[in-house]
């Protein structure tokens, strides 16, 4: 699955229009972010982006990007945090 | 109605038939329920949720597979594993949200009484009888005060079995007790009306163990049922809710060449048709027919819908391998007119809606053709394998009956049981008598470097008991924890049923003699244990031994914590004039002399679970 692909499902799990996430989003600023929105993004990585992937690697994640990256979709090096 | 919108109807409840895989529907859900949304008169129900694992998935998929039905339903969740607290005790929430049904979904998780290795059958009956008396205590006062219809999961089977093929026969086994519990179950819904069993022990089996329960997200989110798994469970007790609200087919109206038998009986003949037990496809549809009849004896009406000389097809019912018979059918339309035509007219006939209408035909284009024309019949998407018919039809449960007619539902019907009065209902006076009963422990001390990843965890995914909702990196944790400016406690709560792990965290930084709550946060699993107060009763121990004479309470309301909103006003906190509403500041004298507010936790010594404590 492409990097498109990945982000225009999380927009539908989301329930954001498609095209809304570019990537750099912080989770928690997403209004329609809860605990469905997560346990649909485990299924997601689990299913669609052919990753042994835990939810307990999902819950780690702050951003957007940390989700690609997880998902191995995400070629852009991560931001330092410091 | 335009055709347009007929069609986008259909395609709605299309995507959530089979084979429509678990994850896809879990995936579009949003989009799926706000088109499901879009259906004129939508019934409503209220169900209330009783969990004893996290539910909120259930509730989700519930309400998809409801909205499919034509039913628009309004909940209410009980806290994490509170299903029975919240009855027993009256929630005031439950009680005013007035319930239609209650839903009580408990796995295998939730027995508290198994058996001990090696116990003599005499103290396992003693068991099962004091496991049988707490659910009996609830369902009892739901019936009773609530007066609602009751769904409760019967119980799953664990995937792991110490003792291996042993656990099938042995009383002390947990998967025996299981068995007997599931017995002792059934034996209640037989014998009370307004009781229904959600069938979780057939459901586990079909979807397999291994899919069943996935020790991640159990682990994770405390989920006892797969998240794929849980569509299949929705799905099951959506289609309870549905036959309560009447929502079950009437009629099965069925295509008959390569739908009842195999072959076209025009132009083969009825003695040439594929049919009996000396052909393996004749086979299937043998027991396709047999289901068929079995639809027809518990009361689902039969007709044919068919494109053939009526004469010639009729026929087809005196082979001497036909298990249907002409007169098992209300209506028999052999002709040939187009099959929508056919199909309403049959439903005019027998006085029924065509919504009450499943049609079943092996030729896809005909399929196609009645369910874009007549968006109200259901037109499963059986394919053309005959031994598959049967499947997808339970699937969809059309016909799904429970033992209860639309007046169980009604407010005024009475109750009456004869079942006695539980040992565990009279077991506790009051709340705090249960609580006194949990045996708690609790252990609260400034953070360890063992629990530093679990603390950093709970910071970045508490959101509800959250005053501030900030957030760390594990490094910020780790810097915090060795600096003496700040003031730290971790809980550790336990109770006789086991060990809830680290459940709550609190940092506050240090200025002269006061201390500012940067964080303060609780799992939920632990609300109302007392716990919050255990953890106030430390920091006011670790403030006296520091000299802080003051401490700063720090409110940030978000939108999903409101439930803390009154915190420190309960704690005796005085808010502060000046601070801004996105950020309230509450103020507390440390006194002399404190009395702990936590009297029904025990405090002890770290015991680290590492055995790294010295």
């Amino acid at each position: 699955m492409t990097r498109e692909k990945f982000l225009l499902e999380i927009d539908e799990i989301l329930d954001l229009p498609a095209g809304t996430l570019r990537g750099d989003e912080k989770l928690e600023d997403i209004e329609t972010w809860d605990s469905i929105a997560l346990i649909n993004l485990v299924v997601l990585a689990e299913t669609q982006a052919n990753a042994s992937i835990t939810p307990d690697q999902v819950l780690t994640c702050t951003t957007i990007a940390d989700l690609l990256r997880l998902a191995g979709v995400e070629h852009n090096p991560p931001v330092s945090k410091e | 109605m335009g055709t347009e919108n007929k069609a986008s109807q259909w395609e709605v409840p299309k995507a959530l038939r089979l084979p429509s895989a678990p994850a896809d529907i879990l995936l579009k859900r949003q989009a799926l329920k706000k088109e499901l949304y879009k259906q004129p008169n939508l019934d409503s129900t209220r169900i209330a949720i009783l969990g004893g694992s996290t539910t909120i998935e259930v509730m989700s998929m519930l309400e998809l597979f409801l909205l499919s039905g034509g039913i628009r339903p309004t909940f209410y969740e009980s806290g994490y594993n509170r299903y029975s607290e919240d009855v027993l005790f009256e929630s005031p929430d439950l009680w005013d949200f007035r319930p239609d049904i209650v839903f009580i979904h408990t796995t295998w998780h939730n027995v508290l009484h198994f058996p001990e290795l090696l116990e003599s059958e005499v103290e396992v009956e003693k068991r099962l009888n004091r496991e049988m008396a707490r659910f009996e205590s609830l369902w009892e006062k739901i019936h009773k005060e609530l007066s609602a219809l009751i769904i409760q999961n019967n119980f799953d089977l664990p995937q792991l079995r110490p003792l291996g093929n042993l656990e099938a026969s042995e009383p002390y086994c947990r998967i025996n007790f299981l068995h007997r519990l599931n017995t002792a179950f059934s034996a209640y819904a037989r014998n009370h009306s307004r009781f229904v069993i959600n069938d979780i022990h057939y459901l586990c089996a079909q979807v397999g163990l291994a899919a069943w329960h996935d020790r991640n997200y159990w682990y994770s989110f405390q989920m006892a049922v797969s998240p794929s798994a849980t569509v299949v469970l929705a799905q099951n007790v959506a289609a309870i809710v549905k036959s309560v609200y009447g929502k079950t087919k009437k009629c099965l109206i069925l295509d008959l060449d390569d739908t009842l038998w195999g072959g076209v009986i025009g132009n083969d003949g009825v003695e040439n048709l594929i049919l009996g037990r000396d052909h393996p496809v004749g086979e299937a549809f043998v027991d396709f027919q047999r289901y068929v009849k079995n639809l027809k004896r518990r009361g689902v009406i039969l007709a044919v819908c068919s494109k053939n000389d009526a004469e010639i097809a009729k026929q087809g019912f005196s082979h001497p391998d036909s298990v249907l018979e002409i007169g098992d059918f209300s209506v028999f339309k052999a002709n040939w007119n187009p099959k929508p035509d056919n199909i309403r007219a049959a439903a005019l006939e027998l006085n029924i809606g065509l919504d009450s209408i499943v049609f079943v035909d092996d030729n896809p284009a005909e399929r196609a053709f009645v369910a874009g024309q007549l968006p109200e019949v259901a037109v499963p998407d059986v394919g053309s394998d005959v031994s598959r018919f049967a499947e997808v039809l339970e699937h969809e449960h059309y016909f799904d009956v429970v033992n209860v007619g639309q007046d169980d539902l009604s407010r005024s019907a009475y109750y009456s049981s004869n079942v006695g009065r539980s040992a565990y209902q009279a077991e506790f006076r009051d709340y705090g008598e249960f609580l006194d009963s949990l045996e708690m422990t609790a252990e609260i001390g400034p953070f360890l470097p063992v629990y530093l990843e679990r603390i950093t965890q709970l910071i970045n995914k508490t959101n509800q008991f959250n005053l501030t909702t900030r957030r760390y990196t594990s490094a910020e944790v780790e810097t915090i924890s060795q600096d003496p400016a700040f003031v730290t406690l971790y809980g550790r709560l336990a109770d006789k049923f086991g060990d809830n792990g680290l459940v709550s965290v609190l940092i506050g930084h240090v200025t002269h003699e006061t201390v500012e709550l940067d964080v303060w946060l609780m799992s939920c699993r632990v609300l109302k244990r007392e716990m919050e107060l255990a953890m106030f009763d430390a920091l006011v121990e670790e403030c006296q031994v520091r000299d802080i004479r003051k401490i700063v309470g720090v409110y940030i309301p978000s939108k999903k914590n409101g439930m803390v909103a009154g915190h420190y006003a309960s704690l005796g906190f005085s808010r502060l004039d000046g601070a801004s509403r996105d950020r309230e500041l509450w103020e507390y004298d440390v006194p002399q002399s404190y009395s702990a507010k936590a009297s029904y936790i025990r405090r002890t010594l770290k015991t680290l679970p590492t055995g790294l404590n010295a």
